[in-house]
């Protein structure tokens, strides 16, 4: 069991450094020179050199890569190209407020898919289960952003419960919720309605199974057998999903966080993007993609504390 | 057997099941009676499992069962003390009426073990489960169910209880299903091919803990099954279904001895493979009346159509082409002798091991030895039966020797060539040379190429009417119409798939032939047609066989020489008649005795 | 363990026209699929050679206007034609579905047939890296592709297919794995077929069916993608009309004129809708598991 750990997390260490070359890779070779990109073709050689030292895209690759990639994770990510004042704190305060955006755009998309998707397997055959795959399929249907957009037009506009964008730090209590409110919800219907569908396959294939059979022969009713031996073993498949849909989350949360003008990384990541800040954009993806490696870890790591099948035989 | 109403305990009446507008029970009636052991035999299609199921009233969504069942429970179908006897409409009755019977008054054990337990639940909690769905009231459970895992001779109950399912083995984990449906005392015991994916020595230990169970606890038994073998084992009557209906019933010494219908004479003939006096051929459907001189009814099978077009040269099934070979075992110490040594062999091999796995980049690694030091000669014209339990190595060997994997060392030689480490493109007449007929009759075709196609899949560069022509005088062959070669496989039963692929093993003229588990997934009806078929084709084509299998029976028909296979080596080996009638080394006496008699005598 | 099995499957053999009959599942899903996306295809055939006004004409009078006569859907914030715009904005998305599934299956299938059919230490490796590519989102590919180069459609294209790759890999794989694993596929080895053969007459055909469903998925995932992609402005870039961008026009008038983003969203759910159904249906009919042995 430890061992299994130790061992994912070897995996994960070296995913994480193959990702950052390709990162580096993507941003920090394929552009090109960026300080003859920011001086123009017109500026002398000598002053492009010159920036190129001060920039320290001057020294060899492997140099520069190890550099970066250690600040990186020593808190030090370089100097933006665009407004020159370091990168990490601008980073780590956009992170936190991903992270609790995604949090909860999670909370949300489990709460929805978790009965939906019960329920339109359970009732599959009948109109109320047809009823919610349908809505299910409807909502993978619509584009996170549009989601957002439609509630910031009931929720904001036409009812004027909520804002319709901006950020409050959890510190302001009822404030942060309010602001947390349509984005989570923009973010976790969409996810949850992909989550449902999940969850409806997982919950059918498990009716299927024969131990289902064996928990009814034992003189369980269907419902009883269903909760005590079906959710837990449809749930084995569902949490495998849930890692790549926190992948979709994050990216979800890029365009949400444009929708509705919250200060994380994802708008940051579209302001840099404007600016061509490449360094600025190096960071925030290096960040994104360890966020979802992270979320794949987790997963591999509670598997098997809800799989025996996964545990290691010593 | 008593008649008194009174006694009885399930009445099946008038029972239909039917999927939409197909019946596939129609209108069955029988009793079973208190105390009684009844074995509901039958081959796929004859309804058998959805009788049982509908019993249980678990048939799976989409099928419907109309008639009656009536269950006469002395009571105690609430959870309690006893109370009146009680008449159940088993089909008609709501959901808590059936969720207090089953599991309780009526319990069932079904056929795949691997499946049938939750994986993600303690084996005791599962087995405490069904004991306190029943009994709410029971305390510490315990000292309940270490005592249930022990009366089915699971070792170390109190730790057993604490595993998960996965870490048994197939035969316990069927054992594990026995205790619980045990658990409560149950009157009625259903029992769905229990031993079926089992291994002939664990399912004999297996249907002795069960006939063992039902005497102890009084209980009744309606035990489905394929295998006549194993009913004899087990029962006292038995009902044989054929189509959806009953075709004969009565106490199993009668049945088995004095068959009335020509269906049931055919089965006996063909789970005893027994042969015809005159011809040597196996006993099939159609000629098993010939042989007992006595028969109506003609057969209707596709089967059977395929049967009388096929060409029937009578010959005797065994002639073996050489002198006997010697019969040796494995000795306890020292090395591994060379079985069945003969002179310029079709098949030598020597010291062959296989082995699994490696070790792991963070020694997560295991090694499984599958084979270890086998060597032995297949002499041209040969007949060399593999018998074998489940990871005994006999499927590895057979990969080995048709090059499919390659050994972790040892020597493989083909007509004198040496086989292992060749690459493929100098193995071209080896391709040609040795072919495969494999166990599984859905697997071994691709569903979505043709018959021909398939069958002149192994002609490399062939034309088009060259590989035409081939494939109609395959098909004649084989006892199929020319009109197959245009199908698709789906368009087949088991019995003409598997014809299907015997002709694509014999489109090259090969001199050698494996056959790996070749009638094991056959209905015994049709396995003998197969085996019939397959004799006539070594005849024919002077093949050298290899015939891998599970079942010492089959082989013992099919061979002149067998091979007895546990843990990776031989461990005996000799003329099939020796090794059946006197075998040598204690595995293979344990292998002969398992195996399921229909009759007293019987080969 | 498998193999040695022979008895378990005689129970299950059952006669072949059972099978034939489930064959058949998923068709008013496959309708009412293919007609959704029928509808998308039809307004990009239209609008190549006739919409109702130019599509990119501003009109600073009509700004907002209802619907009428002149125009159908009312005019957006810079009095351009509503209609026209969602007619011509279709053929964006649909041309970035298909290079994407291209893109993606292009680079997808060799890679995850390949996987399979290598030893298994190799396979391993190729699937690792496969995950590796698997922890960036097409998405986000997308925008920094756009940020290298330009914002454009090919560029969306290629980053949007290199995200659809290894989710298509895992597929073929496991798709490849099941076909190799069936008796078939060990007979056409010992008749002496090689790999390529193997691939092309056995895996190929018989993982046909679940690479239609990935397809049918991926056309609506680079849909939803690109919409994205357009609203944040790293999309297909101007005058081409496009219904993200639309959107995102629409959002600065949401409070007067909701309708600016209600047909372009609808425009986008009805096309993803369409695949997605498409889709489940076939999926459905081919059965994911490829039943054959049951």
């Amino acid at each position: 069991m430890l061992l299994n750990a130790l061992r994912r997390l070897g995996i994960f260490a070296l995913t994480v450094v193959v990702a950052s070359v390709v990162v580096f890779f993507l941003l920090g070779i394929l552009p090109g020179d960026p300080a003859r990109a920011q001086l123009g073709l017109q500026a002398s050689e000598e002053d492009v050199q010159a920036l190129r030292e001060q920039l320290g895209v001057d020294r060899a690759l492997p140099v520069r890569y190890l550099e970066w990639i250690t600040g990186f994770f020593t808190g030090d990510m370089g100097i933006s190209y665009a407004s020159r004042s370091p990168v990490a704190p601008q980073v780590l305060d956009a992170l936190q407020v991903t992270l609790l955006l995604v949090l909860g755009g999670i909370g949300v998309a489990i709460l929805i898919a978790l009965p939906l998707g019960i329920l339109a397997a359970v009732r599959h055959h009948r109109p109320d289960g047809t009823l919610f795959s349908t809505i299910s399929q409807l909502g993978i249907s619509i584009p996170n952003f549009l989601a957002g957009l439609l509630l910031i037009a009931v929720f904001a506009v036409t009812l004027g419960w909520l804002p319709s964008g901006g950020w409050a730090p959890p510190e302001a209590g009822v404030d942060f919720l309010r602001h947390l409110a349509l984005p989570a919800l923009a973010l976790g219907l969409v996810n949850g309605a992909i989550l449902a569908r999940y969850t409806r396959a997982a919950v059918l294939e498990v009716m299927r199974e024969d131990f289902m059979r064996t928990a009814r022969a034992k003189g369980l009713k269907p419902g009883a057998a269903l909760m005590r031996h079906g959710l837990r073993n449809a749930l084995v498949p569902v949490v495998t999903v849930t890692s790549i849909e926190f992948a979709n989350l994050i990216i979800g949360a890029v365009v949400i966080e444009t929708v509705f003008v919250i200060p994380g990384l994802g708008s940051t990541l579209i302001r840099a993007v404007a600016n061509r800040d490449l360094v600025m954009i190096q960071s925030i993806v290096m960040c994104v993609v360890i966020l979802v490696l992270l979320a794949n870890l987790l997963v591999d790591l509670v598997r098997p504390l809800i799989d025996p099948r996964l545990r290691n035989a010593s | 057997m008593s008649t008194d109403p009174a006694e009885r305990l399930l009445s099946v009446e008038n029972l239909t099941v039917s999927a939409g507008s197909d019946q596939l029970v129609q209108g069955i009636s029988f009793d079973l009676f208190r105390g009684e052991r009844v074995g509901l035999i039958g081959e796929s299609g004859s309804g058998k499992s959805l009788t049982c199921l509908s019993v249980i009233g678990l048939l799976d969504e989409g099928l419907h069962a109309e008639g009656s069942i009536t269950f006469h429970t002395s009571g105690a179908a609430e959870p309690g003390p006893e109370t009146e006897p009680q008449h159940v409409d088993l089909l008609n009755a709501d959901e808590n009426q059936l969720s207090a019977i089953r599991g309780n008054r009526l319990s069932m054990v079904f056929q795949e073990p691997m499946t049938a337990l939750n994986p993600l639940m303690k084996v005791g909690d599962q087995l405490a489960e069904v004991i306190r769905l029943h009994h709410p009231k029971t305390k510490d459970l315990r000292p309940r169910v270490a005592e249930l895992l022990a009366s089915v001779q699971i070792p170390d109950p109190q730790r057993t209880a604490t595993v998960y399912p996965h870490q048994m083995s197939g035969g316990q984990r069927q054992r594990v299903m026995l205790a619980m449906a045990m658990a409560n005392g149950p009157e009625l015991l259903l029992a769905d091919e229990p031993t079926t994916a089992l291994d002939v020595t664990v399912q004999k230990r297996v249907l002795n803990l069960m006939a063992q169970q039902v005497e102890s606890v009084g209980s009744s038994l309606l035990f489905i099954t394929h295998d006549l073998g194993v009913v004899s084992e087990v029962c006292d009557r038995v009902i044989i279904m054929r189509h959806g209906r009953i075709v004969e019933s009565g106490p199993i010494d009668r049945v088995f001895t004095a068959p009335e219908h020509p269906y049931t004479r055919s089965l006996l003939a063909a789970s005893d493979l027994e042969t015809h006096p005159a011809t040597g051929r196996l006993l099939t459907l159609e000629t098993a009346d010939d042989a007992h001189a006595a028969s109506d009814t003609p057969p209707d099978t596709l089967e059977s159509r395929a049967e009388s077009v096929s060409p029937a040269p009578a010959s005797p099934a065994h002639e073996p082409p050489q002198a006997a070979a010697e019969h040796l075992t494995l000795p306890a110490e020292g090395g591994t002798p060379v079985f069945n040594a003969v002179h310029s062999p079709a098949l030598r091999v020597r010291d062959l091991t296989r082995t699994y796995g490696k070790p792991g980049l963070f020694g997560r690694g295991m090694v499984v030895p599958a084979l270890r030091g086998v060597s032995f000669d297949v002499a041209v014209g040969q007949r060399f039966g593999i018998v074998g339990e489940s990871g005994c190595g006999k499927s590895t060997l057979l990969r080995l020797l048709t090059k499919l994997d390659e050994p972790t060392s040892g020597q493989v030689e083909v007509n004198g060539e040496p086989i292992p480490g060749r690459p493929e493109r100098q193995l071209r007449w080896l391709r040609e040379a040795m072919q495969i007929v494999f166990q599984d009759p859905m697997g071994s075709l691709d569903p979505r190429m043709s018959v021909t196609d398939i069958i002149a899949e192994p002609l490399h560069g062939a034309s088009r009417s060259q590989r035409g022509a081939r494939v109609n005088e395959l098909l004649d062959q084989v006892g199929l119409p020319r009109s197959s070669a245009e199908k698709y496989p789906h368009e087949f039963s088991g019995g003409q798939r598997q014809r299907i692929a015997i002709a694509r093993a014999l489109v090259t003229r090969p001199k050698i032939l494996v056959a790996d588990e070749a009638v094991s997934a056959l209905d015994v009806s049709v396995r003998a047609q197969v085996l019939n078929l397959l004799d006539d084709l070594v005849e024919e084509y002077n093949l050298t066989l290899v015939f891998v299998s599970h079942d010492l029976n089959v082989v013992h028909h099919s061979c002149d020489v067998v091979a007895v296979m546990s843990a990776g080596r031989i461990v005996e080996c000799g003329p099939a008649e020796t090794v059946m009638r006197t075998p040598a080394h204690p595995y293979t006496a344990e292998l002969v005795a398992a195996i399921p008699r229909v009759r007293e005598g019987a080969p | 363990m498998t193999t040695d099995r022979a008895q378990t499957t005689a129970a299950q053999s059952e006669p072949p026209a059972a099978r034939s009959s489930r064959r058949r599942g998923g068709t008013p899903l496959i309708i009412t699929g293919s007609a959704l996306v029928a509808v998308v295809l039809l307004m990009a055939a239209v609008s190549l050679v006739w919409t109702p006004q130019d599509p990119t004409a501003t009109d600073a009078v009509n700004r907002l206007a209802s619907p009428s006569a002149e125009h159908w859907l009312g005019t957006d914030g810079l009095g351009r034609d509503i209609a026209s715009m969602l007619l011509a904005g279709s053929r964006v998305p649909l041309m970035v579905g298909l290079g994407t599934v291209t893109v993606g299956f292009l680079i997808g299938v060799p890679i995850g047939i390949t996987a399979a059919m290598t030893d298994r230490g190799a396979g391993m490796w190729i699937m690792r890296g496969n995950d590796i590519l698997q922890a960036f989102p097409a998405l986000l590919l997308a925008i920094v592709l756009a940020a290298v180069f330009s914002p454009s459609t090919l560029t969306a294209i290629i980053a949007l297919g290199l995200g659809l790759a290894p989710g298509v890999a895992r597929v073929a794989r496991s798709g490849t794995l099941q076909v190799l694993s069936r008796e078939y596929s060990l007979a056409a080895r010992a008749a002496g077929r090689g790999p390529l053969y193997l691939a092309v007459r056995h895996v190929l055909p018989n993982i046909r069916g679940i690479l239609i469903v990935q397809a049918s998925v991926g056309f609506a995932i680079a849909i939803l993608a690109e919409a994205a992609l357009s609203y944040l402005g790293l999309g297909t870039p101007p005058p081409a009309a496009s219904w993200g961008r639309m959107l995102q026009d629409g959002q600065s008038v949401l409070q007067i004129a909701p309708l600016t983003v209600l047909w372009p969203g609808a425009a986008v759910a009805t096309a993803v809708l369409g695949f997605n159904l498409l889709g489940d249906g076939l999926r459905d009919r081919f059965d994911p598991r490829m039943e054959v042995s049951r």
